[in-house]
């Protein structure tokens, strides 16, 4: 199976998809969601601290302000960074978030202005509520001893008593005392003025009044202080974080669900891909089997095919050798049939030449010549009477005169008989010698004007020509003179004319006419023998040249097979035209001027 | 859903180790409800964890002259270290020998202060930094000129590099030098050994002169590590100080300048009392050249009391037995 483009696409995707619920789940920064939410912690628990020491040092239970100071400082730096808000929070939420911070920000700037101002009064309450009771029984004790300042020692007694009330419990009511007192004692004052103690009572009255303007003020200032919204403030930001956290770790949640289930998935496609695969291997490894099997017996079909092939090839060797042999005497058949048809044609004409001169010879005057000689004899005593007197013997020798006369022109028909008759001899001794250099490569080349072959090959069939009284005309052009093997191209000559003959035979025209015309060219040399005879037919004219056809009653087929054959090993050529039957037909022969060979075997 | 909850429950408690891997920061240590030894001071801290680097390159930039335009003035011209962090003087000469118009507050022990400046105009240490470099009697610079001189200081140069990615920069040479100044701690007096359990620390005169302290109420003020510092305070919280003192200037409305609130008229920082016997013309207008001057002071205006002038001494016996160490020496 190969991967295609489809399946890697679908693997990015599972991939992106996995990592994306892998970064979704791990979006919440652990640090960062702790720092903020130890913050928060922080600061609540730092306003509640802070809320404490203001009570603790409004109860004189805390003497300095250092962790007042501290724990403000700390809070307001807290609230203070905004950076310390986790990154993982979306901006929206984060600038809502910051938002409040500097709200409470501000809240914790009223509140540390509050702080300060408390801080201010509650010295100058604390101090004052400290100096009053110690001042006012530092007079009580001066005065122990003098009788008559315990009217002053009520007094200043009074003045303690509803300070210290007043500082407990507050009042308008404790206020109205407090001023009552301090009126009497100012009262007291100016009767027993330039007194030695009284920068001392003036002192004490000073403190109780301000104990009177501060204590409210603290008092005010404590609830201000404890009543500052910092707390809500705190407590919204962690409402609002805890929001944001909770979403997130609820969307990680289900990002983390999601990540299994397409864990769990993709374990299911893996088993499913196993699974798949491990059937894909059986069904492969049976292919593979049913392959091997097939390929084994295709194996063993091939060698059976092998060895029919070379039974086959033993047969077609032995056939070879067969057709060979056959192809050998057929080819020796070929050359005899070609001899014997050859030496056949000759022989009708050493057959004429002969029964001319047994014509001549058995009508020969020479019985003529006996009779005279026996007449002779019987007048052999008187033979002057007999030339003399004897009418015979008067008219003998001019008898002998005309016997001698008619003897000498049968000699010459005699002796011009026997010539033709050796020549045909002659012939037919070349032919058996040509069909020897058939079988030795290359026949003797001669060089001589063809038109002197041409009228051999015409004379060679004159009298089959004369017999049938064909018209025979000679075109013949200047040619120059061509070295070819004579017998050859005789053979092919003598060959086309019989044919010719053969076809004005067969045809049913008066006037048979046989044209040879002779012409050549720069490069080869051309003989035209035309008939007017039977002609071919077309389908005739394909495969004349073949081996074995022929038309004629009693061929072979051999004729113009041989000289095509002959033609081409001379380097030339051997055509054929026809319009059809009826027609005429008119074969031509090329050669080479320069004599060649066809480069073949 | 619902079915879902438990698998939830079980892959974020597979996926969620990290939240138990942090560690939960320690809890702050127990707070003690109430205290009981009850006493308004605190001794100092004998450690102070500040980045020693920048320590060293702020004590450079502390008593450097360049931070003022002239370069005839540094840090450490008016917070003498070796006079108690101040000049000793009532007002403070600047560039040109340009007199301030305030007594120079000590540098020690400043870092617990609640704000910077008498006025607490300035929140931190360095924001405090700004001030002295433009104000025109005191440094009379810029932050480029003083910049653009410490960039023509290889030294600086280097070592600004090593501590600040950004090199040289007024926040950094805030940073370096209000590090510095928190380095300058002065623990070890004899009264922190006092309040350490060394009950022999003091003498009975010193001893007499801390009851008679808190009894006066002056710890009502004067409370905390450093003994003030902590709070503000109107001056004149029983009388009117100005009044009796005559000429009143801009500088004595105090934090009113700041706030511009009504309230806080005459308003002032309570200065810390740690190494006071040290830091001499005391108050805001360094109108009280001695220590026993300034308590009869404190005395009448803040507490509306006429202290007796024994009781008196013995405070002041008391007050400087808060002379505290600066290096392992004496202040």
């Amino acid at each position: 199976m190969r991967l295609s483009k489809k399946h890697l696409l679908i693997g990015a995707l599972l991939l992106a998809v996995l990592i994306l619920s892998y970064l979704k789940t791990n979006h919440i920064v652990f640090p960062e969601h702790l720092r903020f939410d130890n913050s928060l912690d922080r600061l609540r628990e730092l306003d509640t601290s802070l809320n404490q020491d203001v009570l603790k040092v409004r109860f004189h239970l805390l003497e300095d302000y250092d962790e007042l100071l501290q724990e403000m400082s700390e809070m307001k730096q807290i609230a203070g960074d905004s950076t310390i808000i986790p990154s993982y929070i979306p901006e929206d939420r984060r600038r809502e978030i910051r938002r409040k911070m500097e709200a409470l920000s501000s809240l914790l700037a009223q509140k540390e202005e509050l702080l300060e101002r408390f801080k201010s009064q509650n010295a100058v309450l604390s101090n004052s509520l400290r100096y009053l009771p110690l001042a006012g029984t530092e007079l009580v004790n001066r005065n122990a001893a003098d009788e008559q300042r315990h009217d002053l020692d009520f007094l200043l007694n009074d003045l303690m008593r509803q300070v210290l009330v007043y500082s407990l419990l507050p009042s308008e009511d404790q206020t109205t005392g407090i001023h009552q007192a301090v009126v009497k004692l100012e009262e007291w004052r100016s009767q027993h003025g330039g007194d030695a103690q009284d920068a001392m009572i003036a002192s004490l009255v000073l403190h109780a009044n301000s104990v009177v303007v501060h204590k409210p003020r603290v008092e005010l200032l404590t609830r201000q202080l404890l009543s500052i919204q910092t707390h809500t403030g705190i407590e919204e930001i962690l409402d609002l974080y805890d929001d944001c956290f909770s979403g997130a770790l609820h969307a990680a949640d289900l990002y983390r669900v999601a990540l299994y289930v397409l864990c769990g998935l993709l374990t299911l496609g893996i088993g499913y891909t196993i699974y798949a695969l491990d059937a894909a291997n059986a069904h492969l490894e049976a292919r593979v089997a049913e392959r091997t099997g097939e390929l084994s017996h295709k194996n063993g079909e091939l060698k059976a095919e092998i060895a029919e092939r070379l039974r086959i090839g033993a047969e077609m060797e032995q056939i070879n050798k067969k057709l060979l042999d056959v192809s050998r005497r057929a080819g020796m058949a070929e050359v005899a049939t070609s001899v014997l048809h050859n030496v056949g044609n000759v022989l009708n004409s050493v057959n004429v030449s002969c029964s001319v001169i047994s014509e001549a010879v058995r009508k020969s005057r020479i019985r003529t010549v006996g009779r005279t000689a026996a007449l002779l004899q019987e007048h052999t005593g008187d033979l002057p009477e007999f030339f003399l007197h004897n009418p015979t013997g008067q008219k003998l020798p001019d008898f002998l005169c005309k016997l001698s006369e008619q003897l000498t022109k049968e000699q010459t028909s005699t002796l011009n008989e026997l010539q033709s008759l050796s020549r045909n001899i002659e012939h037919i001794r070349e032919i058996v010698a040509m069909q020897q250099s058939y079988a030795n490569v290359g026949g003797v080349q001669e060089t001589l004007p063809i038109r002197d072959l041409i009228e051999d090959a015409l004379q060679m069939n004159s009298a089959a020509l004369a017999r049938h009284s064909v018209e025979v005309i000679r075109e013949y052009g200047e040619t120059p003179l061509v070295s070819v093997d004579k017998h050859k191209v005789l053979q092919i000559l003598i060959n086309l004319v019989r044919n010719a003959k053969h076809a004005l035979t067969d045809g049913e025209r008066k006037e048979k006419r046989l044209t040879v015309r002779l012409a050549s060219d720069d490069s080869q040399i051309k003989v035209w023998v035309k008939d007017n005879g039977i002609g071919i037919s077309p389908e005739n004219l394909n495969r004349i040249f073949a081996h074995g056809f022929t038309t004629k009653k009693r061929g072979h087929g051999f004729g113009l097979h041989s000289g095509i054959l002959a033609a081409q090993e001379m380097g030339g050529s051997l055509t054929v035209h026809s319009d059809g039957l009826g027609f005429g037909a008119t074969f031509v022969l090329q050669l080479p001027l320069v004599a060649g060979r066809r480069n073949s075997s | 859903m619902k079915r879902l909850l438990p698998l939830i429950l079980l892959l974020t408690l597979g996926g969620m180790s990290p939240l138990w891997s942090a560690s939960v920061p320690a809890a702050e240590a127990s707070r003690e409800v109430v205290s009981t030894q009850r006493e308004p001071l605190k001794p100092i801290p004998l450690e102070v964890n500040v980045d020693a680097r920048k320590v060293a390159l702020g004590r450079m930039l502390f008593h450097e002259t360049k931070l003022s335009h002239d370069n005839s003035v540094s840090c450490a011209s008016c917070h003498d270290l070796h006079r108690g962090g101040v000049d000793q003087r009532k007002h403070s000469l600047g560039i040109h020998q340009a007199e301030g118009s305030i007594n120079a507050p000590t540098v020690f022990n400043s870092a617990g202060s609640i704000r910077q400046f008498w006025n607490g105009r300035a929140a931190t240490l360095e924001d405090q930094i700004d001030g002295p470099i433009v104000a025109t009697e005191e440094m009379g610079s810029t932050w480029e000129e003083v910049l653009a001189k410490l960039r023509g200081v290889p030294e600086y140069v280097a070592s600004f590099k090593r501590i600040y990615p950004d090199a040289i920069q007024a926040k950094n040479v805030r940073n370096a030098i209000a590090e510095f100044e928190r380095s300058l701690n002065t623990p070890n007096s004899r009264f922190d050994k006092f309040l350490r359990g060394d009950k022999s620390a003091l003498t009975a005169d010193e001893k007499e002169g801390y009851r008679k302290f808190k009894s006066y109420g002056c710890t009502s003020c004067h409370q905390g590590v450093n003994v003030g510092g902590n709070m503000f305070e109107t001056l004149g919280a029983m009388a009117d100080y100005f009044a009796d003192r005559g000429g009143a200037t801009k500088v004595d409305l105090g934090r009113f300048n700041v706030t511009g609130n009504e309230e806080d008229r005459y308003v002032f920082k309570v200065p810390s009392l740690r190494n006071v016997a040290r830091t001499a013309p005391y108050l805001h207008d360094g109108s009280a050249a001695t220590l026993e001057q300034a308590v009869t002071i404190m005395g009448r205006y803040q507490l509306g009391e006429c202290l007796p002038p024994a009781d008196v001494a013995q405070i002041v016996q008391f007050l400087k037995t808060l002379t505290g160490e600066y290096e392992g020496k004496q202040l």
